[in-house]
């Protein structure tokens, strides 16, 4: 009987994701429609364009790296009923310290340098991320609040490092970006020729480690009650602190860590498309949509990476602003919220 | 057991069909009003000078009557994309661009696609690299940071011509550059704004240490310094990344009309949306000017014309016709255009509120410079590279301390504008 | 540079009151929101829905008033959602909250496409000052005269909101909700009725701070052109401990410190120097700073983020 129940809302909490991004792609191609645009053009470039067009498999890798190791930290973070709203700022961050360690640490050998470049960019983001912890536990200062402030404090600073000192000579010419990391410093594909680099397994390795390590052991219920309830956690002997500063940390370092395997994996140097993107709010969706399990937030990762790829694909097929892509995405949330919700009424007694 | 009170699905759904309603009725609407008409002229206007007594027509358009059969119907069978920085709606840089490119989309007939709001070469790469697998056959990058992008993907695509704008450097014959030159723009406005302004204040509000936008704001500072009959006030404000940031522009400039200045220089882009609205924003007296870059404002926004100082119109419709021509005969390996006031596709166009004589001294001038008679250029480094920029060891360009006398003669100052030739300053109208 | 101290004085406290009221309005409209339990993080979504209401009904009609009223009627709609969400549906307020700021943020800048497809964009410059010929009055003039009458209308509503929410029994009824909604309820009050009103108030609060931020702060639209500064608001009231006379020292302060810093970018010609941009962080660690100054634990209305369920 139980079995059943969870099958059968499993299913219907499926359903109602569907429906929400059914949604949200209905309002994609409704703006397709009244920009003037072809909606055959327009699906077809939506679901096709992602797999079909060259760079479109690596892009795919990439963002679902890039989500699943964000909405990783974010995702646990919520389990302890904390909101890290920061992740974006976490990730500039990363990205920043990758190339701090290069340039500082540089008399160190290659796999050395290597190592400590990764390490450095998730110390940069578990520092970043220590200032709302440490307001908030000592504090009880709301880390939301803090961490949407440091966000773009992140931005300034990356833009003060980019113009200063990690700015690269020669072709910068007033439009400042970082060295490009040479080849020994970025991570290489499995096979060559493949489009997907060491990043996928690792992140997935981290994914089923942190499944382990949380999913499968008494801290999710640790976390679990730090999130409902303070006084309830307390009473039953958890450390409520200890619990937020760890999540919150973890959550910090992956997002750093995300802005080193986006940036060797990927862009392979620093400049400011990276500053304007909203990657930490579609890492929150990614951890909403997997139910803030670290397995399922995988899946939800590999399903916006391709959506999202797809959709911007489809914006720029149909001459309409790629922006048209933020909203969709907001849709595609509150269905989310909506199906979670009516989830909830139907199988919650 | 409670009864809970079902608002049920039908409330909900009945929300989100509302929702979806007021979607539709929104666009439906934003979608159906009267649109601004697009202006049938040209961008670059068709400007007659003279002053010593020959009048030279600046520019033409050029239109599918004056080419070849053969090669308008090539041009037409064309696919080309064009990467912005921002979007059209900064009346300027963008609007410019896709302005021009769908001029010639609607005179040749030619596939085209528009990718915005790209920030950088990684963002860029991604449209370019749709549209190579698609089989375009040109792409456009429009902007200078770009610039490593373009040569990135002209190797990967050498069957692609790469359009590079405001670009300097090229390393692949399937480069094509477009390279922009502002001085003398910025020269002749400014030289207008030494004599039209009261308080002898100036402000500048740039976008970014690039070449365009550096070479614009001397050649200001240098046409200041000319006709300006006292010492003038110049403040030169730059901040990275500054072009995107329309409302510090905004503030900047309001700053600079609150501390006295009554002309204000701007180079471009959310830059130029910022200074005019705060221009605007001032009172009808006394009087404050600002100017802008790349679009004509006078042709498509009259209603800026009463703080118009002028417009540096820069003519994209030419350059990117002339890729394409070179493209279709195929003589495109290492092309390149020269966008400046001596070729002719930049023209100041005079606000129409200027006085007459201040209007008369600017056309004056730039028939100089389109004659050859004056000449600008910028001063070696002790390196020998042609700008400081490129000098690895050069922090910032920007010149504190720069010196034109009034009434001509040699400017002094590390990267001045240098001039051939100045006439004196009272024998202008 | 031969530039008066008085003339760099006077423009520092210009530009404060310029941008000010945008902070101020969202700021009393968040408030409001919070004491009654409701945390708007979709601000932001509202003021660009708001922002491209007012920039196209002007365009259309001529008129600046009537484009505020349309501005007010989008915010409606959209804060309506929002509130649909939150208080009914009793979704999670911070992640519907950030959806809304999703849709408001594509939403805005499709439908301005569409608009102007063109591009070209005529520069608003918003509502007229108060008195045209402000710049024939020696610094009064230039700091006071020059705003438009919703600067002056913003100091008024602090004032009513601290009045509103201490001493009306409304007001108090709001906070109740937010405090203790049970008891609230038991005395009789709609706690839900209510939250929904206050979320109301204060979605049409972000309404007037997007069609405010239209001509005072940008002429015209571009992509991301609020760039934040509504998530700003948020970190202001909580430091601000939610009462409205803070919350507006908050705001002045936080603009005093953006144009100082960047009136003096500005004259002492930096260029690019990086160092220019660690001065545009300064209004950002200030408000970082105010933590300590107006006492570290923060007095959160105790159902904020709750969503009431009666019975």
């Amino acid at each position: 009987m139980q079995t059943d129940t969870q099958g059968l809302r499993w299913l219907t909490t499926t359903a109602y994701n569907a429906f929400a991004i059914g949604l949200g792609i209905l309002a994609g191609l409704m703006v397709v429609v009244f920009a003037g645009g072809n909606i055959g053009v327009a699906l077809s470039s939506l679901f096709l364009n992602p797999v079909t067009l060259s760079g479109g498999i690596q892009q795919i890798f990439v963002r679902f790296v890039l989500f699943y190791t964000m909405g990783m930290g974010v995702g646990l973070a919520l389990k302890a009923g904390l909101w890290n709203i920061g992740a974006q700022g976490q990730l500039l961050i990363g990205m920043v310290m990758v190339f701090v360690v290069y340039t500082s640490l540089g008399f160190l050998p290659w796999p050395a340098l290597y190592i400590a470049m990764i390490l450095g960019a998730a110390l940069g983001g578990l520092l970043w991320i220590s200032v709302p912890t440490i307001l908030r536990v000592k504090f009880g200062a709301n880390e939301i609040v803090v961490t949407i402030l440091l966000n773009v404090v992140a931005i300034n600073f990356a833009f003060f490092m980019l113009s200063g000192p990690i700015k690269s000579t020669g072709t910068a010419l007033g439009f400042p970006h970082s060295i490009e990391l040479p080849a020994q410093f970025q991570i290489p594909s499995i096979i060559s020729g493949l489009p997907i680099t060491y990043a996928v397994p690792g992140t997935v390795a981290i994914g089923i480690i942190l499944y382990l390590l949380v999913e499968r052991t008494p801290f999710r219920i640790k976390a679990n009650t730090v999130g409902e309830s303070h006084e309830t956690a307390r009473y039953a002997g958890i450390s409520v602190p200890r619990v937020m500063v760890i999540t919150m940390l973890v959550a910090g370092a992956l997002a750093g860590l995300a802005g080193a395997t986006y940036l060797m994996g990927y862009r392979y140097e620093l400049d400011i498309g990276s500053f304007s993107t909203n990657y930490g709010l579609v890492a929150i969706i990614c951890a909403l949509v997997g139910r803030k399990n670290m397995l399922g937030i995988g899946f939800a990762s590999f399903f916006f990476a391709y959506m999202t790829i797809g959709a911007e694909s489809m914006a720029l097929s149909a001459n309409v602003p790629t922006y048209v892509v933020f909203a969709m995405e907001g849709i595609m949330m509150l269905g989310i919220l909506l199906g979670n919700y009516l989830t909830e009424r139907k199988y919650l007694v | 057991m409670k009864e809970t009170k079902r608002y049920g699905i039908t409330t909900i759904v009945g929300a989100l069909i509302i929702i979806v309603i007021i979607l539709l009725g929104v666009s439906a609407y934003a979608f159906a009003y009267p649109q601004t008409t697009t202006k049938t002229s040209t961008v670059l206007s068709t400007t007659t000078v003279g002053g010593t007594g020959v009048s030279t027509v600046v520019s033409t358009v050029v239109s599918t009557t004056t080419v070849s059969g053969t090669v308008a119907s090539a041009i037409g069978a064309l696919k080309i994309g064009i990467i912005l920085p921002l979007t059209p709606t900064d009346n300027s840089w963008n609007y410019n661009a896709n302005d021009a490119i769908n001029k010639l989309k609607s005179e040749f007939g030619f596939t085209l696609q528009i990718a915005e709001s790209k920030a950088s070469g990684t963002d860029a790469d991604v449209p370019a690299q749709q549209w190579a697998a698609q089989g375009y056959n040109i792409v456009i990058f429009q902007g200078g940071q770009y610039q490593a992008e373009a040569n990135t993907f002209a190797n990967q695509h050498p069957s692609i011509m790469s359009v590079c704008v405001d670009c300097t450097v090229a390393n692949y014959s399937n480069v094509y550059r477009v390279w922009l030159d502002l001085s003398g723009g910025g020269f002749v406005l400014g030289a207008m704004a030494g004599m039209v302004s009261q308080t002898h204040k100036f402000g500048l509000v740039g976008g970014g240490d690039i070449p365009s936008i550096w070479e614009g704001h001397e050649g200001f500072i240098a046409g200041v310094t000319y006709t300006s009959p006292t010492a003038p006030t110049i403040t030169n404000t730059f901040e990275p990344f500054a072009w995107a940031d329309i409302s510090g522009a905004q503030t900047t400039a309001t700053n600079d009309y609150t501390n006295g200045a009554d002309v204000v220089f701007s180079s471009g882009d959310g830059v130029d949306v910022g200074v005019l609205g705060a221009a605007l924003a001032q009172p009808a007296t006394p009087q404050v000017w600002a100017s802008n870059v790349y679009t004509n404002l006078t042709a498509i926004l009259p209603a800026d014309n009463k703080i118009l100082l002028g417009s540096i119109v820069v003519d994209y419709y030419t350059p990117f016709f002339k890729a394409m021509e070179a493209f279709v005969t195929n003589d495109w390996h290492w092309g390149y255009t020269k966008v400046d006031m001596a070729s002719g596709l930049i023209a100041v166009q005079p606000g129409p509120m200027l006085p007459a004589n201040v209007k008369a001294a600017g056309l004056a001038l730039q028939s100089d410079i389109v004659e050859g008679a004056i000449i600008i250029s910028f001063a070696s480094t002790s390196s020998g590279a042609p700008y400081c920029f490129v000098n690895s060891s050069a922090s910032t360009c920007m010149d504190k301390t720069l010196t034109v006398p009034s009434g001509g003669g040699t400017p002094t100052g590390d990267m001045a504008a240098q001039f051939n030739y100045l006439p004196t300053a009272s024998s202008l109208p | 540079m031969t530039i008066a101290l008085s003339d760099i004085l006077i423009g520092v406290l210009s530009t404060t009151l310029t941008l000010s009221p945008f902070y101020i309005f969202a700021g009393m409209g968040e408030i409001v929101s919070e004491q009654a339990g409701v945390a708007n993080l979709g601000l932001e979504g509202i003021m660009l829905m708001s922002l491209v209401t007012t920039f196209i009904v002007d365009y259309v009609t001529g008129n600046p008033w009537i484009a505020l009223l349309a501005a007010l009627g989008a915010a409606a709609v959209i804060g309506g959602l929002f509130a649909l969400t939150a208080i009914r549906l009793r979704m999670d307020q911070i992640a519907s909250g950030l959806a809304i700021y999703l849709i408001g943020l594509g939403l805005s800048f499709v439908i301005f496409n569409i608009a102007y497809p063109n591009g070209l964009t005529p520069n608003y410059v918003g509502l007229p000052p108060i008195f045209t010929n402000w710049n024939t009055v020696p610094y009064v003039g230039i700091i006071f005269l020059k705003q438009n009458i919703l600067a002056y209308v913003s100091i008024v509503l602090v004032v009513l909101t601290a009045f509103f929410l201490s001493r009306t029994s409304l007001g108090l009824r709001v906070r109740a909700v937010g405090e203790n909604p049970k008891a609230a309820d038991n005395m009789g009050v709609n706690v839900n009725k209510v939250r929904f009103l206050a979320t109301l108030f204060g979605a049409l609060m972000f309404g007037v701070s997007g069609a405010y931020f239209a001509g005072n702060f940008v002429p015209g639209f571009q992509t991301d052109v609020i760039a934040g500064r509504g998530f700003i608001v948020l970190a202001m009231i909580y430091f601000a401990n939610w009462k409205p006379y803070r919350a507006l020292f908050a705001a002045l302060s936080f603009n005093v410190v953006y144009a100082a810093q960047n009136e003096y970018v500005s004259l002492s010609g930096f260029g690019v120097a990086s160092v220019s941009t660690l001065f545009n962080m300064l209004p950002y660690v200030f408000l970082l700073a105010l933590i300590p100054v107006f006492g570290r634990k923060a007095r959160v209305p105790k159902f904020l983020l709750k969503p009431y369920r009666k019975g």
